[in-house]
């Protein structure tokens, strides 16, 4: 296990950049940051709900689910983190985790002391902005789960977060024109949704029937972008990428 | 785990091909009353045009192991 692995940061450089405009400089202050890079196996908690780390963590390779286990032992998915992204970065300032990060496929992590990231911030004042944005527009994504979950059809929710994901991993790179990963489990968009598994079940057969993607061998190949847009009423605004425009005044 | 297929008739019929593991008979009956109680909330106002839905879940041998319907009753009052 190397303690500086500048490879792995690219994927944190890339959707750092995908928010906010950052210089050369900053980009080289991120890769040098002192990286503990682990190798985690499918479905293992990374961080659980109640520790207070001392370090945060961005994913390199792979996937987390961030959820919370409620009442009788049900596990609600409040979100999924794709590679570049820092699913516990609200532990830089909040003390104890509300939420336990597991992974959903094999995944290569890179721990990064707080201590690093708050010096680095000291440096770079517009690195503190890219990080605070980054927990903004994760909030933004969890207001748009709460009104999907609470408001949209099973059909139309599950489009919605099919949609969500495609634009989410195009903006960090990892995606071909119409594919993307898609290593989610039907158990685990119900989990997420709110849903049964049965639902998902009917609900993603009668999206498929309408052509909008295949959906096999964990990847999603979307068909019909406008209509798969359309089915899931979904607009990529709240994802505040720099790609669409509503942040170009940052740049 | 055994896998079971739960189809439904509500106007028309959809067979699941599919199937969905369950671990016992308690998940079964839980997935169906969640599954209906959840397409009945997506239908809202539309269900009265039915105004009836039928789960019937299947095992792997093709017998049905259980059943749940809906049915609305208007009570003569067609507005």
């Amino acid at each position: 296990m190397s303690t500086m692995d500048h490879d792995i940061t690219e994927p944190l450089v890339r959707r750092i950049a995908s928010v906010i405009k950052i210089s050369e400089e900053e980009k080289s202050a991120i890769r040098e940051l002192p990286i503990r890079r682990s190798e985690i196996k499918a479905d293992q908690d990374v961080v659980r709900e109640g520790e207070s780390p001392t370090r945060m963590f961005f994913i390199a390779e792979g996937m987390t689910a961030t959820y919370k286990i409620v009442s009788d032992s049900r596990r609600q998915i409040v979100g999924f983190h794709l590679p570049g992204d820092a699913p516990d970065l609200q532990s830089l300032h909040l003390r104890s985790l509300d939420v336990s990060i597991a992974t959903i496929t094999p995944s290569t992590i890179g721990f990064v002391p707080h201590t690093a990231i708050l010096e680095v911030c000291d440096r770079f004042p517009r690195l503190t902005t890219a990080f605070w944005r980054h927990t903004l527009v994760d909030a933004a994504i969890f207001r748009e789960w709460m009104a999907n979950i609470g408001q949209r059809s099973a059909p139309t929710r599950i489009a919605h977060l099919l949609c969500e994901l495609f634009v989410r991993f195009r903006a960090v790179g990892a995606a071909t024109a119409d594919t993307i990963n898609f290593p989610i489990t039907q158990a685990e968009i119900a989990d997420s949704m709110g849903l049964s598994s049965v639902h998902v079940n009917r609900s993603l057969m009668g999206l498929r029937a309408k052509g909008y993607f295949v959906l096999q061998d964990g990847t999603l190949q979307v068909l019909d972008w406008e209509g798969l847009q359309v089915a899931g009423d979904f607009s990529p605004h709240y994802l505040h990428l720099r790609e669409f425009g509503d942040l170009a005044r940052s740049s | 785990m055994q896998r079971y297929f739960f189809h439904v008739r509500d106007g028309r019929t959809s067979l699941d091909e599919v199937g969905f593991e369950c671990a016992d008979m308690n998940e079964v009956r839980a997935q169906a009353t969640r599954t209906t109680g959840e397409t009945l909330r997506d239908l809202g106002p539309d269900f009265w045009q039915h105004g009836h839905w039928t789960m019937w879940v299947e095992d792997e041998s093709g017998s049905t192991v259980l059943s749940l319907e809906i049915t609305a009753d208007l009570h003569g009052l067609q507005s």
